[in-house]
């Protein structure tokens, strides 16, 4: 499940999947911006199936919260 | 009655995608006008609720349909002919809309928009317009664009390349149903406050609605706004105007 989160996120913000790590920031990212989290969103939801409502996205800060939810499903 | 500018007195109106937002107004716009309207939706319910706000209640009938039923709506049509006369008019106005970057962008969310925001519209106009549904001396038909149909935004490819065809569309509509003097007209809105916008991205904080207000120097618009313009181009007043894109934008493009 870490695997295909990482390599959606990499997707989705346009970036290479080797230089994510799951402790880093998601939103520090340099691709990161309002119109990548819109993809971001909608990969959650196309890769795996969860719609997120943005006060629940807000609470995300890490890639490890990331495969935490995605693990959680 | 809450008397309007321009009169549809006892004309048949279709109106889609009337339960809500711009489809509900121009609704109850029509029958203020003095139409007879047939509402058609997807929710029974909601249509009700937007029956329920109409003059003359007991004129209007509602059929709760998807429109990418294609079979059901050339059904639909048969039955509303049969029961209720003919077509003078119909507005296009269902229609979905989304903020999405190109890169998330699917060919499946591609055709999704396609079938729904076009390929509905156009297939109810065909049937609705043949010659033994339609009025026999002309109408009007409208279809909801959007101002996305001519300007570009971030995010809004698969709603703009709907809204676009819409616009290119209507052009050739109106050359070909002309000789019968059936008018075919595009009204493209600017951000207008209705659950579209409301649960659009950029109404998700304070800082991004200013920024969309900002863009329209007369502000938002009202549902009202677009149907005022929608009632006109219905209208006797509007008969030399056709295969023509009326903006109803409060100055967004004029930036």
């Amino acid at each position: 499940m870490e695997e295909k989160l990482v390599n959606a996120l990499a997707e989705a913000l346009e970036m290479d999947a080797s230089i994510i790590k799951p402790e880093e920031t998601f939103r520090d990212y340099e691709n990161y911006s309002s119109l990548t989290e819109l993809s971001m969103l909608a990969m959650l939801d196309s890769e795996f199936g969860i719609e997120l409502e943005m006060k629940d996205y807000n609470k995300l800060k890490t890639v490890a919260d990331l495969i935490a939810l995605v693990s959680s499903r | 009655m809450t008397k309007t500018a321009f009169s549809l007195n006892g004309k048949l109106i279709m109106v889609t995608g009337a339960s809500s937002g711009i489809g509900r107004q121009c609704a109850v716009t029509c029958s203020r006008a003095g139409a007879r309207v047939v509402l058609l939706g997807r929710d029974q319910a909601r249509l009700k609720d937007t029956l329920n706000k109409m003059e003359d209640q007991d004129k209007h009938v509602i059929y709760s349909v998807d429109l990418i039923q294609y079979d059901r709506v050339a059904e639909i049509i048969k039955d509303l002919v049969a029961h209720k006369g003919r077509i003078y008019g119909l507005i296009n106005c269902a229609g979905i809309s989304t903020t999405l970057p190109l890169n998330a962008i699917s060919p499946q969310k591609m055709e999704e928009f396609f079938r729904t925001n076009v390929i509905g519209a156009i297939n109810l106009t065909k049937h609705a317009v043949k010659s033994a549904h339609f009025s026999e001396t002309g109408g009007s038909v409208v279809f909801i664009s959007s101002v996305m149909g001519v300007a570009g935004e971030n995010g809004k490819t698969l709603y703009s390349m709907t809204k676009g065809a819409l616009i290119a569309a209507v052009r050739s509509m109106a050359v070909e149903l002309a000789p019968r003097k059936v008018r075919v007209n595009t009204v493209s809105p600017g951000v207008v406050e209705s659950p579209m916008s409301r649960s659009a991205v950029y109404s998700k904080d304070e800082e991004s609605l200013n920024r969309i207000r900002s863009l329209h120097p007369l502000g938002l618009g009202k549902p009202e706004d677009v149907a005022n313009a929608c009632l006109f181009l219905l209208s006797d007043e509007a008969r030399w105007i056709t295969g023509t894109n009326l903006v109803v934008d409060g100055g967004y493009l004029a930036r």
